[in-house]
């Protein structure tokens, strides 16, 4: 069955939270009673300023929680991150202005990395179990990412935004098996909606972090973070089937490649250089190695 | 080899080094190099961090291991303690090693206190204990040639110096959260810039300092960017340019002497030297300079690690001058004076006015004319 994906052009501005509320309306009846707590997976994965495209944009999550507040008063709000290797969570969130928002709203701060942890057993393929945050085992998950390109998976959007749940910190340690440990992890953090920040995206081959911001005025949202990703590639102009996480979390049951879409979208230039991408898709391994080399040289 | 040929590094007795600190700093530039530096025994290692202290000490084969730095500075067997902590910790490591009679190599900055630097300073003066600061750019073969060829006179006169340390936030380097402190991007490759154009400068004395910049935003209480202009008696200029916020990284010094120009990049290794006008040629030198480099650099595995490699350098030069008593490679008057010029930096910058380093330095109890200001 082909799921609904709802398109919207926009700006950070105050016209945002009516097109959020919009895009969620269309979408269909959400399963969020008024007194649910809700906890919005936000994108903090580096030190990089909101104009770079590289991390939520604060005025992204404001009107998306004035839009939440209006329709659920009464919900407790958690604006949820987890440490990374090169992620400080706890400083990002005050850094680049997120707090006076979580103020004006009622919502709280929670770094899901220092949370208690509950390992939930999979039959996955990378993982045999998966550390949960104990808040996501009550709250309603309300997934945030980013559209963007990555070195590494070459997108990054609706899934990989959910590997920022783990709560671990050395997260390169998966680097090796990325492809199927997002894909894993996506059968255990399970969205009750997607809603893509992608009004300044992050496009050439140096995402998640040191890319080009790529202007596309999008907001993606749908329940299938499977179908929003294949969509996200072909907006990026890659081939959905050539990703592998994509297609691993299909094969895993997160999600089907097929989708309906509500709304119109535009041509956009990610400008990626499919070689440059390739320098790092194939390059990790030459450039581990690489260090390797320099440790021995080092030591002669 | 700036400093001892050969045959008189073989005159030194074989010091035994206390490495206090096994950090990000510690376990990647200065093990790796000393553990096979002939002429140095590791005979210590403190961290407070058990864990980290004992997969470093098994990694280097270092017996000793203390979790409290006050320990390794007590063992007699230790001769020089080399010091790899946050910065934050230097002053009162570096107050005891002086008062347990140790030899001092301490990483950049010195610390990140004028006043410190000054009590530093005087306390080093009444002891023979020699004090030498990891500023191990001024190593790189790069940076090292532009030294050469401007004392030799080969751009004439230095009329202005244009540094850049830009970068993005240090996360992705070392997960401490002490870099985070008031100074911020000013400490971390600040220290580098200003001791490379006054070392360039031979010491000259800067006269005075106008910085104009600050954070990102008001929720970080640290400095995320700034440009700094230096003023020196005979009217050359330097201009700094360092910040955390760049999407692009950049590190490099683009000197113009009245004869010509010289430009390096010591973590790429590049030097380039013109006179005249650019022309076709230049532009070929140029770019055949840095395809060598980095095929070169790609092949023998050390391009992502070249600065690292000066470190051996800078400690060779540290062991001749306390075994022939004369002056380290970057002794603590050079120190004092990158201290001194970063805090005048700062100083400029909260109080939004030029500082005049005479008077900024006598306000610190600075003799001014020892420092030649």
């Amino acid at each position: 069955m082909k799921s609904l994906i709802v398109v919207k052009q926009a700006e950070y501005d105050q016209a945002l939270a009516g097109i959020i509320a919009t895009a969620l309306e269309e979408l269909g009846p959400v399963a969020i009673a008024n007194g649910d707590l809700l906890a919005l997976k936000i994108n903090l994965c580096d030190a990089r300023t909101p104009d770079t495209g590289a991390i939520t944009h604060p005025f992204f999550l404001d009107q998306l929680l004035k839009c939440l507040r209006e329709k659920y008063p009464r919900s407790e709000i958690y604006i949820v991150e987890s440490d990374g290797t090169v992620a400080f969570a706890d400083e990002f969130i005050k850094w680049f202005g997120f707090l006076p928002i979580l103020d004006k709203w009622n919502a709280q701060w929670f770094n899901l990395s220092k949370d208690k942890i509950i390992n939930k057993k999979i039959n996955g393929l990378a993982l045999s179990e998966v550390p949960v945050p104990e808040l996501l085992t009550r709250a309603k998950l309300i997934n945030v990412p980013k559209l963007k390109t990555n070195m590494l998976t070459q997108i990054t959007c609706c899934l990989k935004n959910l590997f920022g749940c783990l709560p671990v910190i050395e997260k390169g340690n998966f680097h090796s098996q990325i492809d199927r440990v997002i894909a894993d992890v996506n059968t255990v953090y399970r969205p009750i909606f997607n809603l893509v920040d992608g009004i300044l995206a992050m496009g050439g081959a140096r995402g998640p972090a040191s890319g080009i911001p790529i202007r596309t005025n999008l907001l993606l949202a749908g329940e299938d973070a499977v179908a929003i990703d294949t969509l996200a590639a072909r907006i990026m102009g890659l081939n959905p089937k050539k990703i592998k996480h994509i297609k691993y979390a299909q094969k895993a049951g997160v999600g089907g490649m097929e989708y309906e879409l509500k709304g119109k979208l535009g041509k956009y230039d990610f400008e990626i250089n499919k070689y440059e991408l390739m320098q790092f898709t194939l390059g990790g391994k030459l450039q581990d190695a690489l260090r390797k080399r320099f440790r021995k040289t080092a030591n002669k | 080899m700036p400093y001892g040929k050969d045959s008189e590094r073989q005159q030194i007795s074989k010091p035994r080094l206390g490495i206090i600190g096994a950090g990000a700093i510690s376990r990647r530039a200065h093990l790796p190099v000393y553990k096979n530096m002939a002429e140095v025994e590791m005979v210590a290692l403190a961290d407070r961090d058990e864990q980290i202290l004992r997969q470093t000490a098994e990694e280097f084969n270092i017996v000793s291991r203390y979790t409290d730095y006050r320990g390794l500075l007590k063992d007699k067997r230790v001769d020089i303690a080399v010091i790899c902590t946050p910065t934050p910790l230097h002053y009162e490591i570096i107050m005891e090693a002086i008062a347990q009679g140790k030899h001092i190599l301490v990483e950049k900055p010195m610390v990140l206190s004028l006043n410190e630097a000054v009590e530093i300073y005087k306390k080093l003066r009444q002891t023979k204990l020699k004090l030498c600061i990891v500023q191990n750019h001024r190593f790189n073969p790069n940076v090292l040639n532009a030294k050469k060829r401007i004392s030799e006179g080969f751009i004439g006169n230095i009329v202005s110096i244009h540094g850049k340390a830009l970068s993005n936030f240090p996360n992705g380097w070392t997960r401490s959260r002490w870099l985070y402190h008031g100074g911020g991007a000013l400490y971390d490759f600040g220290p580098h810039l200003v001791d490379i154009v006054l070392w360039i400068m031979d010491q000259a004395a800067p006269k005075r300092v106008s910085a104009f910049g600050g954070s990102y935003s008001e929720h970080m209480g640290f400095i995320t960017q700034l440009q700094a202009l230096i003023e020196f008696s005979d009217k050359s200029t330097v201009s700094l340019d360092i910040s955390w916020l760049t999407g692009s990284l950049l590190f490099n010094l683009d000197i113009h002497g009245t004869a010509g120009r010289i430009m390096v990049e010591p973590l790429k290794n590049q030097f380039h030297e013109f006179h005249g006008s650019l022309t076709p040629f230049d532009e070929v030198k140029w770019f055949w300079s840095k395809m060598k480099h980095t095929v070169d650099g790609l092949l023998s595995g050390k391009y992502f690690v070249s600065s690292f490699l000066a470190y051996q350098e800078l400690m060779a030069g540290f062991l001749y001058s306390i075994v022939n008593d004369t002056t380290p490679p970057v002794p603590i008057k050079n120190g004092l004076m990158v201290n001194l010029v970063l805090a005048a930096i700062e100083s400029s910058i909260k109080e939004k006015r030029t500082i005049e380093l005479t008077q900024f330095a006598r306000g610190h109890e600075l003799n001014v004319a020892e420092l030649g200001l």
